[in-house]
């Protein structure tokens, strides 16, 4: 690989390692053999690895706790999309009373003022918007959408972002994917994924990474545009669409439950 | 037995031993462990065919890691220490090195730290390590001279302090 060229500290890593290719081997110990001096800082790394193995073995040893076993992580992830399931059917009724009694245009409740807030305090959520305004009113953006099937997309997104992501389906709600695009900053990355609907409804999903902590789903409107967001996983993912709301509650239940789905 | 337990048991007692080693507190490394279990048995269908699991799972539990400490430290939060863990039935002199390479290893920043533990200890290859890290093979390369460097030099200017304790 690097044959015949100067032996260099990589080198002498690899060489404690054992990660050196067999030819390049050779060198290196010709190379030493010139220079004793060298031996007592190779022997002393090998020695750290060795005493580092050793303290730390113990760890690799004990029995697994119940609680890390598969089956009971799978129970786990059960019981808490049970209960997101119970949380998204609540907040349907609750739009849905609230749209039936004018309860969105009451002053006191409005969400508006409400959301205005939301996003002066999550920036995350503030580029969702943005980025769907863009899309929705920029042409230019809207055709540079890379295109492809979810699997395409899926692996694109998760390269560019460093992290597993998982494109969803919503052709059952009605949406079909358009494509997505990468919005990266130098402080983060991101990803846009367009899902268009019947009468030229649009939804987008918002993903953007360098985030912490996690957080249930949360809706929030503005302007007559929804959002659905939560933290998991250093990323935050918003879904912003202008629905109405029934509509809009039942589709962020299916991006949810597919991003967040159990493998099995 | 399933498939997704049958590939990824296997790996747990590494994750938890890596874990512990970031952490030095048992509780909290089994909670990492297990925060990174769920994220893999949900991302199973995601995760590359031809990768492997092991090195995919180490990510995952890394990528945790990071952000767990990044918020932390936006709290303000201190990381417990947890020093009664089995020692290792051996002389006593012997013993004070061994806890002297942890010590040294606590020393490290952090960067440092990880690259010795996932090539030193977990035995992944550097192009490995990398991508767990989400970094260029050259950058595992220096961490890993200049990790073990400083933990020499830390280990050579402690023997003769503890050799006069004795």
């Amino acid at each position: 690989m690097r044959a015949g060229l100067p032996i260099g500290e990589d080198d002498l890593q690899a060489y404690v390692d054992g990660q050196l290719p067999p030819a390049r081997i050779a060198e290196v110990e010709t190379w030493l053999g010139e220079r004793p001096e060298l031996e007592a800082r190779l022997s002393a790394y090998r020695t750290q690895r060795e005493e580092l193995r050793e303290r730390l073995r113990p760890f690799g040893e004990a029995p697994i706790p119940a609680r890390l076993r598969i089956s009971a992580i799978r129970a786990g992830r059960r019981r808490r999309q049970w209960s997101w399931a119970m949380r998204a059917a609540a907040a349907c009724l609750i739009l849905a009373v609230g749209t039936g009694t004018g309860w969105w245009a009451a002053n006191r409740f409005s969400p508006v003022a409400a959301s205005r807030q939301a996003l002066a305090e999550d920036p995350a959520l503030g580029l969702a918007f943005a980025a769907h305004w863009t899309l929705a009113t920029d042409g230019d953006a809207a055709t540079a959408l890379r295109t492809g099937d979810r699997r395409d997309l899926s692996s694109w997104i998760s390269d560019r972002l460093g992290h597993d992501i998982a494109v969803p389906d919503l052709s059952s709600q009605g949406f079909r994917l358009l494509g997505a695009r990468v919005l990266s900053s130098a402080r983060f990355a991101a990803a846009q994924v367009a899902y268009g609907g019947a009468g030229g409804k649009h939804l987008t999903l918002y993903v953007k990474t360098g985030e912490t902590g996690e957080s249930r789903p949360a809706f929030t409107a503005l302007g007559g545009v929804s959002a659905m967001m939560w933290r998991d996983d250093g990323c935050a993912y918003a879904l912003v669409g202008a629905l109405d709301h029934e509509p809009f509650a039942a589709v962020s239940g299916s991006v949810f439950d597919q991003m967040e789905a159990d493998g099995s | 037995m399933d498939e997704i337990a049958a590939l990824i048991e296997p790996h747990i007692p590494a994750l938890r031993r890596y874990a512990w080693s970031l952490l030095r507190d048992r509780d909290g490394a089994d909670d990492l462990v297990q925060d990174t279990l769920e994220r893999a048995v949900g991302r199973w269908q995601l995760r590359r065919r031809d990768g492997n699991v092991r090195a995919w799972l180490f990510a995952i539990l890394h990528n945790h890691f990071v952000s767990q400490t990044r918020s932390e430290r936006r709290r303000g939060a201190r990381v417990d220490y947890d020093d009664d863990l089995a020692a290792p039935a051996q002389p006593p002199d012997e013993r004070l090195t061994l806890r002297d390479v942890l010590a040294g290893l606590d020393s490290l920043p952090g960067d440092q730290r990880a690259v010795l533990l996932l090539v030193g200890v977990e035995e992944f290859d550097y192009s490995e390590a990398a991508r767990i890290l989400g970094v260029p093979v050259g950058t595992v390369m220096s961490r890993l001279s200049r990790g073990r460097e400083r933990l020499r030099l830390f280990l050579d200017a402690e023997a003769p302090r503890l050799r006069r304790v004795k």
